[in-house]
């Protein structure tokens, strides 16, 4: 017979279900929730004075180009108010012209093409979060049979999906242009764009998933290929950067830079990589555990050539240090690739996953329908021939 | 380095109320919460759907309340979700056995690496939590899956930390019987 269990047992169990590892695409689904009525709401929470403005008042009814004249009498005469009111508005609400127009004004006023990159970086993430908070407006709507208003709400995400594309390819050019002239410029550049791709990514992404206009998926899809393209652009930057560099001489200073930035990189690497593995493990999807696994060869190798170049940086060998970091960097920039590939079939693997529950689910409910109709005909069925028998005997 | 959201002690609207650091809050406590939510409700959708709804009360309670301070955002959030468990989703689902859990996505770490009678304990207690009543469940949940300190849960529930520790003692002893009497069979 099995022992019973006493209390200390319970509570361990109950420790272990602390280890459990929520859905990515729930909580990343919930946010994009919480955060679309966050920044609705925001706008509302504006202080009346800014709210009841003249402008506020008079914009809805003027054109366009008297909005800029308005921006800049907004600028000059109401320290900005109306602009500062206008950063919460989504394609379509009476202030947004004006937002688009004080991004244009800013880039205008902005000289370092540095500076101009990580502005695009800045707008891109504010284009990605109207998509998302469009579909949540357009999926609202349709529940509701507002279907004029999910019409008007998905025009205006097509809209915002070019807009995104535009950003990502004008990024794309001006790091190209950036490091035709200036390398260390061009670096620092990248790595602004690189702290912000993975959000447009995981945001398309969700959109992508929720949305069921196919023409919108085509767009979006076709946005993320730009991401991936810019993503390639800056990874490229980056390796050449490193080549340039190691010919350049391996002294002290530059040792200790390139393996500070090999750890940085492999720091957020781990992060993505953890995230990503919790993806693939919950999708169930045995080939894209496969291709992840692959994949994280290059990773764990990249993980000894950080701590050899550790090492050798402790032991004074810049040379060493420099190459093993630069080697370590190579193995990152192949890792990210197959990586991502993996997710990507994780993720079709989930949708394939939802969308057999929801046949089963049909299937259950059909049944569940039918069935009391089966019991009746069975019941009269077998009155009749009970009937019959009786007339028989 | 520790997140803008977690540093502050108390908050105010001052700090809440702004998008960024809300993010970053909800980047802080999601995962907890999910959990909270799913050993709550045993379902994936309602408890990505009271952890949306969660947030999103407590951004309308903090921007309506633009002068009050939070002095435990853990206890309110929690209080927040618990409201709305019991208010909204009264209706549980069977509780999952663990390999129901894997087959929905829902991982838990290590799980995998035990043995069969190991994880057919894990299914009992998971089992056994559902016919606790609402009270000791919640006590349990908040006490060693939340791993929630006794003070905060006795602020939670309006009593002394001496009861809440009485209280949850009990709710773990239930939980025994009821786990043993299921062994037994």
């Amino acid at each position: 017979m099995r022992n019973m269990l006493n209390e200390h047992d319970i509570e361990g169990i109950l420790k272990k279900m602390r280890n459990m590892e929520p859905p990515q695409n729930s909580l990343l689904r919930a946010k994009n929730r919480v955060m679309a009525f966050v920044r609705e709401g925001d706008t509302h929470r504006q202080p009346m004075l800014e709210r009841s403005s003249i402008f506020h008042l008079l914009i809805p009814k003027l054109r366009f180009k008297y909005m800029i004249v308005a921006l800049i009498l907004a600028l000059v005469l109401g320290g900005g108010g109306t602009v500062a009111a206008a950063q919460n508005d989504l394609p379509g609400d009476a202030l947004y012209g004006v937002k688009l127009a004080s991004e244009r004004v800013a880039e205008r006023l902005v000289r370092s093409e540095e500076t101009k990159v990580a502005l695009d970086a800045k707008f891109a993430d504010r284009r990605a979060d109207e998509i998302v908070a469009l579909e949540v407006k357009a999926d609202a709507a349709v529940k509701s049979g507002a279907l004029q208003d999910a019409e008007k709400f998905e025009k205006h995400m097509d809209r915002t999906a070019e807009q995104l594309k535009a950003r990502i390819t004008h990024s794309q050019e001006r790091l190209a242009a950036l490091k035709a002239k200036d390398t260390e410029s061009s670096l620092k550049a990248s790595a602004k764009l690189e702290s912000r791709i993975d959000l447009w990514e995981s945001k398309l992404a969700a959109v992508e998933s929720a949305t069921s206009r196919e023409e919108l998926k085509a767009k979006l899809a076709e946005v993320r290929g730009k991401v991936k393209e810019l993503r390639a652009a800056f990874e490229k930057v980056q390796d050449e950067a490193a080549d340039e560099n190691g010919a350049k001489g391996r002294d002290e200073q530059s040792a200790t830079g390139r393996v500070g930035a090999a750890e940085n990189k492999l720091a957020a690497l781990t992060d993505r990589r953890a995230r990503i593995l919790v993806e693939v493990n919950a999708s169930g999807d045995a080939e894209a555990k496969a291709k992840f696994d692959e994949s994280d060869k290059l990773y764990q190798e990249a993980v000894t050539l950080v701590a050899q170049a550790k090492a050798a940086l402790e032991a004074k060998d810049w040379k060493l240090a420099w190459d093993k970091a630069n080697s370590a960097f190579k193995a990152m920039v192949q890792f990210h690739g197959p990586m991502l590939r993996a997710r990507v079939n994780a993720e079709v693997k989930e949708e394939t996953r939802e969308k057999r529950e929801e046949i089963k689910e049909e299937v259950k409910e059909r049944l569940e329908s039918v069935i009391p109709e089966i019991r009746v005909r069975a019941r009269e069925d077998l009155k009749a021939r009970l009937d019959e028998q009786k007339e028989t005997e | 380095m520790e997140s803008t959201a977690t540093t502050l002690r108390t908050y105010t609207c001052r700090e809440l109320c702004q998008p960024e650091i809300f993010e970053d809050l909800y980047g802080t406590y999601s995962r907890k919460l999910y959990r909270y939510a799913y050993y709550h409700l045993n379902s994936k959708e309602d408890a990505e759907d009271v952890l949306a709804t969660t947030f999103v009360r407590l951004w309308e309670y903090v921007t309506a309340n633009q002068k009050a301070t939070v002095r435990s955002i853990t206890a309110l959030l929690y209080r927040i979700m618990h409201n709305l468990i019991v208010d909204q989703y009264r209706a549980r689902k069977p509780a999952s056995s663990v390999e129901e859990m894997l087959e929905v996505g829902i991982e838990i770490k290590d799980i995998k690496a035990l043995d069969a009678s190991k994880k057919a304990e894990f299914s009992l207690v998971l089992e056994g939590i559902e016919k606790l009543e609402e009270a000791d469940r919640n006590l349990l949940l908040l006490r060693f899956i939340e791993d929630l300190p006794v003070t905060d849960i006795a602020d939670m529930h309006g009593i002394t930390e001496n009861n809440a520790s009485v209280r949850i003692h009990r709710a773990l002893n239930k939980l025994k019987n009821i786990v043993n009497a299921q062994y037994a069979k």
